[in-house]
């Protein structure tokens, strides 16, 4: 694993040592904690449930049973996978309730439409991030959570594989399975995402 | 190693977590196979595509909202559990008072002392409870000699509202005593 662009510059305070004060009652280290990981579960949460409003409200949840339940951490695992598993569960509730309304609303009649672009000649690198969190919005429930936690997280499979406690390997198959079927859905949009990756020109100069 | 063996590791290949050997087979075989090569640089695209993706960034006063949330649970939770140290407590004293009660008086049904008059007695408040299986007066013993019989119900049973306890009791010990005396 390539561990010097995934990791980011290290915090004073590490994760485990703020939980420990939090643990002892420190509030103010509660609060670096909430600072430190807001956007990283907003972009974890809301990825998965494609609402913001909806993953601000599961964040704060999150936070709140870290509050909560601050004794039941222990140090065997790092506190971003502990974090995660919640922010995960309380997700993975979230779109149970919404399969359950959907269903009860009798809406699983009507055909979701996958990907859409009706005027594909005019459209943008912009217009891509739409389509592109579509396509991720399509895959698989599993799927789906692999790919963000691996390609938008940016964690690595170990750590995945804590968090979904599922063995490695099933983490490594998910996660090619997940990229596989986002390059089925987005194929008519090729050059475009060639486009908005950048950065890899000997791959651009084989087409 | 073949397509389909390099399109199974093409993930891991990417993210750096093949052992050396596998490694060198998967680059092995995508300098001779331009289909797999294709399929590489479409998987690379696609992951930078996600990471180039604009962050979500938390609306102005989530953490304030956070904070609040946090504090005002707390307290629910504190006038929570002294709600429930209370009833506990109340629970505690209920029970306490139940069985000071119990042992002082006695269980509903045994109020009537063992030295009881005779059932069949004319004046009785309430027959029912002579005659329930369960109060059966004639269960208790009586001696054959005892000049107990002659109170009448009235005496033993008399409301509690009505009669003082002292009313109540000592008449009864004073004859118990005569009784005793009489026999020795």
């Amino acid at each position: 694993m390539n561990n010097g662009t995934r990791q980011k510059e290290r915090p004073k305070t590490s994760d485990k040592e703020l939980m420990e004060l939090i643990q002892s009652g420190d509030e103010k280290s509660f609060t670096e904690l909430v600072a430190r990981y807001q956007d990283r579960l907003l972009n974890f949460v809301g990825r998965i449930v494609n609402d913001q409003e909806t993953a601000e409200e599961l964040i704060q949840e999150t936070f709140l049973r870290i509050y909560n339940q601050k004794n039941s951490y222990t140090p065997e695992y790092a506190v971003s996978t502990w974090i995660y598993t919640i922010a995960l569960n309380l997700a993975r509730s979230e779109l149970r309730k919404r399969k359950l309304r959907r269903f009860l609303s009798l809406d699983f009649l009507k055909e979701e439409s996958d990907i859409e672009i009706a005027d594909k000649a005019n459209f943008t690198t912009e217009g891509l991030a739409p389509i592109l969190q579509k396509a991720i919005d399509n895959l698989p429930e599993d799927y789906r959570t692999a790919f963000i936690l691996c390609d938008i997280q940016r964690l690595p499979y170990q750590q995945i594989a804590e968090i979904l406690r599922v063995p490695v390997g099933t983490v490594k198959s998910r996660i090619n399975r997940a990229r596989s079927m986002l390059r089925e859905k987005l194929k008519p949009y090729k050059e475009i995402y060639y486009e908005l990756s950048r950065g890899i020109p000997q791959i651009i100069s084989l087409y | 190693m073949n397509c389909r063996g390099v399109s199974r590791r093409l993930s891991a290949y990417i993210d750096d977590d093949l052992s050396p050997g596998i490694r060198q087979g998967v680059e092995d075989h995508l300098r001779t196979c331009i289909s797999c090569k294709r399929r590489l640089a479409e998987f690379e695209a696609i992951i930078s595509a996600a990471r180039n993706l604009a962050p979500l960034t938390v609306s102005v006063g989530f953490q304030y909202r956070v904070l609040r949330a946090v504090q005002s649970r707390q307290i629910s939770h504190e006038v929570l559990s002294d709600l429930r140290y209370k009833m506990t407590l109340a629970g505690v004293a209920f029970v306490v008072t139940s069985a000071a009660i119990f042992f002082m008086v006695g269980p509903p049904g045994s109020r009537t002392p063992s030295f009881t008059g005779s059932p069949d007695s004319s004046n009785l408040a309430s027959p029912d409870f002579y005659t329930h299986p369960e109060t059966k007066v004639s269960s208790f013993p009586v001696p054959e000699s005892s000049n107990v019989g002659q109170y009448t119900a009235q005496d033993q049973l008399a409301p509690t509202d009505s009669v003082r306890p002292n009313e109540f009791i000592l008449p009864n010990v004073q004859k118990v005593n005569e009784n005793i005396d009489s026999r020795f």
